[in-house]
């Protein structure tokens, strides 16, 4: 330290008449400094040579009539060294931002003699250490200091708030620092943005903050983990525009004095321990647009008087102990646009007007026990993009406007009440990716024309759906899932749907599907998981399920399927879930490669296969009927120990390396 | 210059918005697959639902789930992905199969999969992993696939593999993996025609 100011009296004494030259030097320092051992590398000081013409033109440098340097700002110029005592020699900055690049080390005490600073800016660096308070106490002009994401440690500066009387912005988050909140902060006459966001800090948030009366927005939240609650005092700072305090591990209850901010705008209080009531005073907050209370222990309802929030835009509540009905008048905010409820205990039916503003864009009211039907006009703007409704006990049937909703990527409805037939647009819609409707009592049939290009997930099972399944469902080209379980189907499986090259998952168990299984599903070779148990499929099991490589679970069980086992399913390598059984196969089950990992329960029930290891093969019939791939002889004698370990060419390996 | 900082904080705070959420879920395993997705260069995107702004990873596409939410399936094979593998990977507890074969996968077996107490299946076989099989491996006690051949394995094979009584271990086509005999395991295949 003693040397260091001693360098800094060495340096400062060698300063001449000449000012100009010794300032040029001095830049020269800094970017040697700055720029650090990564050498010349891209930078943007590359015009900083020491050369005849004068300093001041250097990139990013502005000299006053003096030629002194006024202003210096090398932001995002690659600078991956340190910043340098020397700094503290160039006495007439006003301006000095270095942010955006990765300078290290810590940060000069030199900094102290820069007493004109208007505007110092450190941020997004990797400055270490702690931040040396004394260094602002004499830069009395100071209107923004910024250090956000550095690698700041140690305490919060203190007892710089009566000398910085002229600070407007301070940037104090997303470092390590910790300790608590300094009473002193209060005591910042100008203050406008204060963020103390991202760090380690504890304690209490203290009331006295409430003194900074011109304070536009407070960040404290993320990562800090304070004690107590919000001060109800906070109900003071009637500038307040953006109030955060989002994820810092606060209790207690909402404050009705917030009810005052008649300027906020936004409020983040999420994922935090905050219990009792949404206070009523809140739909005072004329200006409010966005409010994010969620994960909390919230209780109550939401006011009816919120009807007056007619900037709201977001709404989050989700994950809370909420209830009661949602008042109607929710659904002529004119504004909202993200209503996000979910996970509460919500009774009664949804605004009948919700969505009728034509700005909604996501609705999920999911896991809560909402009745009723389905609001008409939830796309009437055509930017519905989310409709989550999942888990609830919504009744009647799915509003026909939503098959012409243009803008649906996602619906979730499923474990429901809603019945009807699904309107026919929704397999057409150019934006969908994801369609749940599980578990439901949707009826009717599927529309003939289908062709939602990017819908990658169709699950409807666990409904009342009759007829065909449309040989249009091969046109969903990027369809992944298809769950059609445990619905009414009938006819025949089309053969159309085995042309889907990314189909992973086919489940159509439990329906009344008869025919016989297309030769076509040897084609669908994204399959991963294929389950057509339960239905009434007759003739043979396809030859060419081999080319099956990644399917993992087949499941024909409970049909009428006829023939033997073809051999080339113990080419089946991916094959870990086997279940014939139930069926009328017959002939002998091969019992080599990978059929080898599949017991007889796999095959019971079906009264005409035998098995070579139980001697169930013996009889003339059983080998006439068994089927033979043509290239390929069975195995007569097999392992009989549970553990099989397979070296086929490892031997070989062994001997060619060595 | 105060104005821009000022709203490029709110944008930050509400990227931390998003970013906070799904751990609050201790969604860890939307957390431990999103970074699987960030080592992976997916040039045929097949990662694309694969949002870490949704409350958990169950409806991403190539990710199956129980009822409870828990991952039990990261289906990816054949998938044209390269890079490698996470240690992360060893948080999905619930996870019973990994299927990542068939692709262009480099760098080692993390040991962490070790942690994967419900994995039957773990299929790596045609990538590009190097290093050694992890013994960590041998507490997988519900494994029954093992199936890593065709990649660039070396060193020997774990004894600790030995005590897993259902498994079935193929790895040939790794030339410098070392001593296929597990001690206590004796059978072989035989051809007896």
């Amino acid at each position: 330290m003693c040397c260091r100011l001693l360098l800094l009296l060495l340096l400062l004494s060698g300063i001449t008449s000449c000012s100009g030259d010794s300032e040029l030097t001095v830049l020269l320092q800094l970017k040697s400094s700055m720029i650090g051992t990564a050498g010349g590398g891209s930078n943007g000081l590359s015009d900083w040579k020491d050369s005849s013409s004068s300093h001041c033109s250097f990139s990013g440098v502005t000299c006053d009539e003096d030629g002194e340097v006024v202003s210096l700002d090398v932001s995002y110029q690659n600078l991956t060294g340190s910043l340098p005592p020397e700094i503290g020699i160039l006495s007439s900055l006003v301006n000095l931002a270095v942010a955006g690049n990765g300078l290290t080390g810590t940060i000069p005490l030199e900094m102290a003699n820069l007493t004109s600073l208007k505007l110092l800016n450190l941020s997004n660096n990797g400055f270490s250490g702690e931040f040396p308070g004394e260094i602002v106490r004499s830069m009395t002009q100071l209107e923004v200091l910024d250090v956000y994401n550095n690698n700041l440690t140690g305490q919060l500066p203190d007892g710089i708030a009566t000398n910085l009387v002229n600070l407007k912005h301070l940037h104090l988050g997303g470092n390590y620092f910790s300790g608590e909140i300094p009473e002193s902060y209060s005591e910042f006459p100008k203050l406008e943005y204060l963020a103390l966001s991202g760090n380690s800090l504890s304690g209490q948030v203290p009331a006295s903050l409430a003194r900074l009366k011109k304070l536009r927005e407070l960040y404290l939240g993320y990562f800090n983990t304070f004690s107590g609650g919000i001060p109800p005092e906070f109900g003071l700072l009637t500038e307040l525009q953006v109030l955060d305090m989002a994820t810092c591990n606060l209790t207690g209850e909402l404050p009705a004095s917030l009810g005052r901010l008649s300027n906020l705008c936004a409020c983040f209080l999420q994922m935090n321990h905050l219990t009792g009531n949404i206070p009523t005073e809140f739909s005072m907050l004329s200006d409010l647009s966005m409010l994010d209370l969620s994960l909390n222990n919230l209780t109550g309802g939401i006011p009816e008087s919120f009807s007056q929030l007619k900037n709201m835009t977001l709404l989050n509540l989700f994950v809370n102990s909420l209830g009661g009905r949602i008042p109607k008048s929710i659904g002529d905010m004119p504004n909202l646009r993200l209503f996000q409820i979910w996970q509460n205990n919500f009774t009664s039916e949804l605004p009948e007007n919700l969505g009728r503003n034509g700005k909604l864009e996501v609705v999920d009211v999911s896991f809560n026990r909402l009745t009723g039907t389905v609001p008409e006009n939830l796309c009437q703007g055509m930017k519905l993009k989310s409709l989550v409704l999942m888990n609830n006990l919504f009744s009647g049937p799915i509003p026909e406007q939503l098959g012409g909703c243009e803008s649906l990527r996602r619906i979730r409805i499923q474990s429901n009440f809603l019945n009807g037939t699904i309107p026919a647009g929704i397999f057409n819609l150019p934006e969908l990716t994801l369609v749940d409707m599980t578990q439901n009592e949707f009826s009717g049939e599927l529309p003939k024309e289908m062709s939602g290009k990017i819908l990658g997930m169709l699950a409807l099972s666990g409904n009342s759906i009759t007829g065909r399944i449309p040989a249009a469902t091969g046109n969903l080209q990027n369809l992944q899932i298809l769950s059609l379980d445990r619905n009414r189907f009938n006819n025949q499986l089309p053969e159309e749907i085995f042309n889907l090259r990314s189909l992973s998952k086919i489940n159509i168990s439990g329906n009344n599907i008869d025919g016989g299984i297309p030769p076509e599903i040897s084609n669908c070779t994204s399959l991963i998981s294929l389950d057509f148990s339960r239905n009434n499929l007759s003739g043979e099991i396809p030859r060419g399920m081999d080319q099956l490589k990644d399917l993992n679970h087949l499941d024909l069980s409970e049909n009428q399927l006829t023939g033997g086992v073809p051999s080339e399913m113990q080419y089946m390598s991916s094959l870990t879930s086997l279940n014939l059984s139930g069926n009328k196969l017959s002939g002998r089950v091969p019992n080599s490669g990978q059929l080898l990992m599949f017991d007889e329960s796999s095959y019971a029930g079906n009264s005409g296969l035998c098995f070579s290891y139980n001697g169930t093969c013996s009889s003339q019939k059983a080998k006439a009927n068994a089927i033979e791939n043509a290239g390929h002889k069975t195995t007569t004698c097999f392992s009989t120990l549970k553990l099989v370990i397979i070296v086929l060419s490892l031997c070989y390996q062994l001997v060619q390396c060595w | 210059m105060a104005a821009t900082a000022a709203s490029a904080l709110s944008l930050w705070s509400l990227f931390f918005a998003a970013l906070a959420l799904p751990a609050a879920f201790g969604n860890s395993e939307g957390d431990a697959l999103y970074t699987l997705r960030r080592s992976l260069s997916d040039p045929d995107n097949v990662l694309q639902s694969w949002d870490p702004t949704l409350v958990n990873p169950c409806t991403w596409f190539h990710i199956t789930c129980n009822q409870d939410n828990r991952v039990t399936r990261v289906d990816l094979g054949n998938s044209n992905l390269s890079g490698h593998l996470v240690p992360e990977l060893g948080k999905l507890e619930h996870l019973q199969y990994l299927e990542l074969y068939k692709n262009n996968l480099h760098g080692t077996i993390p040991a962490e999969l070790g942690n994967l107490k419900n994995l039957i299946s773990l299929d790596l076989y045609n990538n590009n992993i190097t290093g050694t099989i992890p013994s960590s491996l041998g507490k997988l006690k519900s494994l029954v696939f093992l199936r890593i051949n065709d990649n660039q394995l070396t060193g020997p094979i774990p004894r600790e593999l030995g005590g897993v009584s259902s498994l079935k271990v193929v790895f040939e086509h790794n030339p410098r993996l070392e001593g296929p005999e597990l001690l206590g395991l004796a059978s072989y295949d035989t051809n007896c025609s």
